[in-house]
């Protein structure tokens, strides 16, 4: 988003609209920030009444141009709106509810909303897709599914379509197995998933978020064969997409779903120039060479797949921190040196403890505790 | 679909998102544009954020990410 869609000239016209704030939610200082308003998905953008400091928008994930002005819209119709009967205030009700946390709320408030709205309100795409993402946050698999299968034929194709699609198809994916109505909940939404890769006006990240969960129920059906395909599929259009893009920052933005992709073909050599290239364009990033390591590792390179976790750690901050510690035990692990693994992960632990809980700090404790003290398990053991 | 990432910080969690680009170097200037020709962001700052919204009777807009 940063380096493809918010850095838009074209949004420039509303610069006076809000004062506009980026955090970067892995820094300990913006501790205070990320407790008065909680981030569990990046990246989440909010809209906050300056007045009294409440949420009234919260959208996550990515979004284009034309969404993120819809948004601007909505956000400050949604300062001004306490109460109303119009359709549209009764979507910003809705929004604030969501943006306050209660997505079961704002699931009963989208719906009442849409079910009052005329066939061709212009919100409808808007409010289903929000629908959709607010009953999967309330956790509520088989209504987000229903809800995406009723209204997805009925909207045009274009973002709001490809995403409420895909988000149906994800809580259906994410169902418990037993469930007598994800089956055909998947068998009749992935069609529509399907063809929302020719959308158009589709941004690539979310026509890459299409294909992730494709190959996802490719996976789920145990159909090898479409998996591959599809994965194939997913890291062409990838690399083409990088191919076109215009600077070294939106390049790099693609690695992490090439690295995906790549590694779900099992092909990690696929990806090792792109990730060199991003590690030299971009020397403050530690994200290239975190991702190096991984990669690697899988090709059976572990000193170089420490190297590059070292290098890494030299600029990692925040909990990103310690996935890169996990790697680089899993790392040592395989290249035999137990004591050095167990050495990685004391380091993991310490840097763990000292998160603000705002990040995540104790079950990230709890989990590096817990590979700790298997790996000490699995040493004893053996010593006997 | 909106490319969510959950919070996932796993041995194999390479891939978290496509969506954001590099961390920008720290920068000493009072607010930071997005890459190139965009708005221009206050960085981490969100008391000074509210001070500035609440001088222009505006909502603050907030993009929150991380540097995946």
């Amino acid at each position: 988003m940063r380096a493809n869609v918010l850095n838009d000239a074209a949004l420039m016209k509303h610069a006076r609209r809000f004062a506009w704030l980026s955090i970067d939610t892995e820094k300990p200082q913006n501790e205070a920030f990320i407790s008065q308003f909680p981030v569990d998905n990046w990246p989440t953008f909010f809209i906050i009444d300056s007045s009294n400091e409440g949420a009234v928008l919260k959208w996550l994930g990515t979004a284009n141009v034309g969404q993120l002005e819809k948004l601007f819209d909505d956000g400050e119709l949604a300062v001004r709106t306490h109460g109303g009967k119009s359709v549209e205030e009764m979507l910003a009700i809705a929004d604030r509810a969501y943006a306050e946390g209660r997505p079961a709320d704002a699931a009963k408030l989208y719906r009442e909303a849409i079910q009052s709205a005329p066939p061709k309100w212009e919100r409808r795409p808007r409010a289903v897709e929000s629908l959709v993402v607010a009953y999967q946050g309330a956790h509520q698999p088989e209504e987000c599914a229903q809800a995406a299968l009723k209204a997805v034929p009925t909207l045009p194709r274009g973002s709001s379509f490809a995403n409420a699609a895909a988000t149906g198809l994800q809580c259906a994916l994410n169902a418990p197995r037993d469930a007598p109505w994800r089956r055909d909940a998947i068998a009749a939404l992935e069609p529509w998933a399907s063809s929302a890769l020719s959308a158009p006006d589709l941004l690539a990240d979310d026509r890459s978020g299409v294909y992730d969960v494709l190959v996802q129920t490719a996976e789920s059906s145990g159909d090898k064969q479409r998996a591959k395909q599809l994965t194939g599929e997913w890291l062409s259009f990838l690399e083409e997409e990088a191919s076109r893009a215009p600077t070294p920052e939106a390049r790099a933005a693609f690695d992490s779903h090439r690295v995906l992709a790549a590694f779900k073909l099992e092909d990690p050599a696929r990806v090792i120039s792109a990730l060199q290239a991003s590690e030299r364009d971009l020397p403050q990033d530690y994200n290239p060479p975190a991702r190096l390591a991984s990669a690697y590792m899988r090709l059976g390179r572990y000193q170089e797949a420490l190297a590059a976790a070292d290098r890494a750690l030299s600029k990692a901050y925040g909990p990103r921190r310690i996935g890169i510690y996990e790697t680089k035990a899993a790392i040592n692990l395989k290249a035999g040196d137990r004591s050095a693994a167990q050495q990685t992960l004391v380091e993991a632990l310490q840097y763990a403890q000292a998160l603000p809980n705002s990040q995540h700090r104790d079950r990230t404790v709890a989990r590096v505790q817990k590979s700790l003290d298997q790996l000490r398990g699995t040493a004893a053991a053996q010593a006997r | 679909m909106r490319n969510l990432i959950p919070f996932l910080l796993t041995v194999s969690a390479v891939a978290c998102s496509t969506q954001r680009a590099a961390v920008a170097p720290a920068s000493d200037s009072p607010a930071d544009s997005h890459p190139s020709t965009g708005l221009s962001f206050i960085e981490d700052d969100y008391p000074r954020a509210l001070a500035d919204a609440k001088a222009r009777h505006v909502p603050i807009f907030v993009d929150a990410w991380a540097p995946w």
